[in-house]
């Protein structure tokens, strides 16, 4: 008498398996090729020392990695944090967290709002949210730049309301980054909490009030917690590309405010040292890499609360 | 125990307070921007922001620039061949990874298939440009084939998904009918799966065309010196005078993602 | 109408079972089962949810294959075929009709997939059409049409390629009561006009009994039972069969004398000293009790305990229009329930807490295997 599956049924198992690895093969080898593939060479090209013009010589060096962080005084050869690199890594994170936060603020109630709209004039909110995530990111931050530059729609309308003489100098700073930054990653916070809102069960609410809750309380304490995978998955959605914008930060923060994108660009361009722009680029992957897996930890926590 | 809501009139579980002015200005905020740009692509005059009347100049100047003309081509020809590629190969990812028993694997393939969601467009721009300067050196070939692969690669995901959550919402009942019904599988496949699962194939193609349209990032790494498409061209003029042309071109791209976005939605929403 | 020929049998099942998982938690969704159905026969699978009838007709279908034994049609092995090399069709619970197709492209797709030439698939889809009464919507979508239309078109889809053998899974389990009636009858008559084995799973234990054949009463993956109606009904073998078909009562008794030969048994109820003779199965012999088996309508009610078999205290009356249930409570604290049917003149008229005496016909008792 079998105790397990019979030798048929293991031999329709495998061939299942083997049909549906097939079907992803060509999807999966394009990938390698192209996209995952790649990403090794980086990891090799940061180990490799800088051609005179741009490209690598193939000799093994760790220099690359040190001047990520450290630089070496031309002079007297002493050792000392990179401060160009720090304040670049520091403001990118820093403008990052910021965008992230409004993002939050602003994307929770639009996204709450949304899904508490019939379903008929739901579907158009979310089109009309919809459509700025499609448009191309090169439009936004170009519209951004439009508003805030000395001579843009803001400055032109202050001065001709009389209410400042002289335009606001918004472009080419922090500020300006932070913005177009907002600007283009706002409707990726929007979408992950309103696809958590609007499997939300509100008698969970009316079952708060019902116990004499208020409105904040009910806010804090029922919904919030409930959310929770949305807003995280909104707030990675935000943080992660903010913190590899290279766009955005060139466009509006001019060649001297840079982000780490920019950073990596420069070596690839002006600085010709490929190793360096590699080993940068390897760096921010492992952040994204650590911030992907704490993500998955805090939802995985999550759901195992819920059981 | 007395509800509270039975106490006030109109009385809305849903509402908090200052949302729904949060989500306004959201929405205002997100518009306005754009509706600015737009609008001033029909300036007359040269400054960008001093209206100087209504005029379809700008237009009529971008649609005769050769650069514009040849970017704008060589765009649609990399998003029709990109997208055309992608679909493909999403679909038969996604009916190799959906409505079947979990196998081993399968998360793996997962995270490759999303991989381009999941690494920042430059890691990923960077890495192209130093792979495809290794193979530039010992082929000599610096066509659009680059450009194509490269769209064509961070495409997958995203007509992969519109495509899998059509395929999950299929019942697999209808597809056993059909082999009960004598159909070989595929017949299955060409009878009973295809033309059900085919507005997830067209919202797919849709999302990848709109995507590959809008890259900048990567385009502007992989490509050759010349080899400009629409959005690494408009990034150059923003680096030299701005002109309202840029805002002529951007209201063209705007109107097309647009028409894309609409009929995308269209074909989501097929119930069959 | 074609007539019951007893001769061969359309489907036989030999030793299946279906396992699923592995240990510790393995699953046996069929534990060594067997079967014999006859051609022209409407044979019905009985049992509650996740007995396993469903697997079964699965098994028959091909939409799976069995973890051992054989599956044959027409004498023929088809226990590994795949389901489109089967000459067996089926009518899904959920119909699965074809959402993309019209009513009557839905019908014709088995017979396009056998490749028949056009117009005799025109003429066998208009047939169809004519035998369940779905000419009218013959251009509809099937997402148009009402839930007893979906089923009808699902039946036709299923007979038009004319198979060999119809299973039907639970078919009529989503149609309001009164829908369900009608189809029950329409069932029946298309499976006596058409000649087909029909294979009908089904939960309803009414509903067994008024289309089948023969059925089989199945549990956790076994067969308990295989019988017409009336074998069922009258003289179910085991308890689980007993219980779940109609109403029954199981009291114990006293065995005072057992005659092995005949194989039969004198027993004697708790509190009375009428005797009863009832058949005794062999593996019985050795029992000191019986756990004895009457059903409620073989049993009386009277007011006296003069002569009766047992004593009990209403505790209940259940009125059912053509009958009552009479709910008692015996001195020992079992519950025995007893059915009569209601006349226009009765001076019987019991108030709860009255003591009754209950009389059993005694060519209705039986001590069951199990």
């Amino acid at each position: 008498m079998t105790q397990q599956l019979s030798a048929l049924e293991r031999e329709q198992i495998k061939r299942k398996t083997t049909n549906n690895w097939l079907l992803s093969m060509p999807a999966l080898a394009l990938l390698v090729f192209a996209a995952a593939g790649p990403l090794l060479i980086v990891l090799i090209y940061s180990f490799l020392t800088a051609g005179s013009y741009g490209g690598v010589v193939w000799e093994f060096a760790t220099e690359a990695w040190f001047r990520v962080m450290f630089t070496r005084d031309i002079f007297d050869d002493t050792v000392s944090l990179s401060d160009a690199h720090l304040s670049i890594f520091w403001r990118s994170v820093q403008l990052s967290f910021l965008t992230t936060m409004i993002c939050l603020f602003v994307g929770f109630p639009t996204a709450y709002y949304i899904a508490t709209r019939p379903p008929k004039t739901r579907n158009i909110w979310l089109f009309l949210i919809t459509i700025p995530f499609w448009t191309n990111l090169l439009i936004r931050t170009f519209a951004i730049l439009e508003l805030i530059r000395n001579k843009g729609v803001i400055n032109n309308s202050l001065i001709g309301l009389g209410i400042i003489t002289e335009p606001i100098k918004m472009l080419y700073t922090d500020l300006a980054i932070l913005i177009g930054m907002t600007y283009v990653y706002l409707p990726l916070m929007v979408l992950p909490i309103y696809a958590s809102m609007e499997r939300f069960d509100f008698r969970f609410v009316e079952a708060g009030f019902d116990l004499y809750a208020t409105r904040l309380k009910v806010l804090r304490k029922i919904i919030l917690p409930i959310i929770k995978p949305g807003i995280i998955a909104g707030s990675i959605l935000v943080f992660v590309p903010s913190l590899g914008a290279y766009v955005t930060p060139r466009i509006l923060g001019g060649g001297k405010r840079m982000m780490i994108g920019n950073l990596i660009e420069l070596q690839f361009g002006q600085g010709k040292n490929w190793p360096l722009g590699a080993a940068l680029a390897v760096t921010m992957l492992v952040i994204v890499m650590i911030a992907l897996i704490i993500y998955v930890r805090i939802i995985q926590k999550s759901e195992n609360k819920n059981d | 125990m007395i509800s509270r809501m039975n106490n006030k009139k109109g009385f809305s579980v849903t509402k908090q307070y200052g949302f729904k002015q949060i989500a306004l200005i959201c929405f205002f905020a997100l518009y306005a921007p754009i509706l600015l740009l737009v609008f001033y692509s029909f300036n007359a005059g040269n400054n960008l922001m001093l209206w100087e009347g209504f005029s379809l100049r700008w237009y009529i100047t971008a649609s005769e620039n050769q650069l514009v003309q040849d970017a704008a081509i060589r765009s649609v020809i990399i998003a029709v061949c990109a997208s055309f590629i992608s679909t493909i190969l999403a679909t038969m990812a996604a009916l190799g990874t959906t409505r079947t028993q979990p196998f081993k694997g399968q998360q793996f393939i997962f995270i490759m298939i999303n991989q381009p969601l999941m690494v920042p467009e430059i890691v990923t721009a960077v890495a192209l440009l130093i792979f495809f300067a290794i193979i530039k050196n010992f082929t000599n070939y610096f066509g659009l084939g680059y450009l194509i692969v490269a769209h064509a690669a961070f495409c997958i995901p995203f007509a992969y998904l519109p495509i899998k959550a059509r395929l999950d919402g299929m019942n697999l009942s209808l597809e056993t009918a059909a082999s009960d019904l004598y159909a070989r599988p595929f017949m299955v496949f060409r009878r009973v799966t295809l033309p059900l699962l085919w507005p997830g194939i067209m919202a797919g193609a849709m999302l990848a065309f709109v995507i590959s349209l809008d890259d900048v990032i990567i385009t502007e790494f992989v490509k050759t010196p010349g080899q400009d498409t629409l959005p690494t061209y408009m990034l150059g003029q923003l680096r030299r005078t701005i002109t309202p042309e840029i805002n002529a071109i951007s209201s063209i791209l705007l109107a097309i993602s647009l028409l894309v976005v609409t009929v995308f939605f269209l074909f989501n929403r097929k119930k069959y | 109408m074609i007539k019951k020929s007893e001769a061969d049998d359309a489907v036989k099942v030999e030793g299946v079972g279906k396992y699923f998982g592995s240990q510790p938690d393995l699953v046996k969704a069929l534990d060594h089962v067997s079967v014999n159905i006859k051609r022209n026969e409407f044979f019905t699978l009985l049992g509650p949810s996740g007995c396993g009838k469903t697997t079964l007709l699965r098994l028959i279908a091909g939409f799976e294959s069995p973890s051992f034994g054989q599956i044959l049609l027409d004498d023929k092995d088809i226990t590994h075929l795949p389901p489109y090399k089967r000459s067996v069709n089926t009518v899904f619970q959920n119909y699965a009709l074809f959402p993309h197709l019209t009513v009557a492209q839905n019908i014709s797709f088995g017979l396009e997939m056998m490749n028949k030439p056009k117009d005799e698939i025109e003429q066998t889809v208009n047939e169809m059409l004519a035998l369940v009464h779905m000419e009218e919507l013959k251009d509809r979508r099937t997402d148009q049409i009402s839930g007893g239309q979906q089923q009808r078109v699902a039946l036709a889809r299923a007979l038009a390629p004319k198979p060999d053998v119809l299973l039907l899974d639970e078919p009529l389990s989503a149609l309001d009561y009164k829908l369900r009636r009608g189809m029950q009858i329409e069932l029946k008559r298309l499976q006596l006009e058409t000649g087909i084995t029909f294979i009908f799973v089904t939960h309803d234990q009414e509903e067994a009994l008024t289309m089948s054949d023969r059925i089989a009463v199945m549990s956790n993956g076994h067969i308990l039972q295989v019988g017409s109606p009336d074998e069922i009904y009258y003289k179910p073998t085991k308890r689980f069969v007993a219980d779940f078909i109609g109403e029954s009562n199981f009291v114990e008794a006293n065995i005072s004398s057992l005659d092995k030969k005949k194989k039969q048994a004198t027993i004697q109820f708790e509190g009375s000293k009428k005797k009863f003779t009832v058949g005794m199965p062999a593996n019985k012999f050795a029992d000191k009790t019986a756990m004895v088996f009457i059903r409620p309508e073989h049993t009386q009610l009277k007011a006296s305990s003069q002569g009766a078999a047992m004593t009990g205290r209403l505790t209940d009356r259940i009125f059912f229009g053509t009958d009552t249930n009479y709910h008692l409570m015996l001195d020992n604290g079992e519950t025995f329930i007893v059915r009569s049917q209601n006349t226009i003149h009765s001076n019987f008229n019991p108030a709860i807490g009255d003591r009754l005496g209950i009389f059993l016909e005694e060519d209705a008792l039986q001590i069951l295997e199990d």
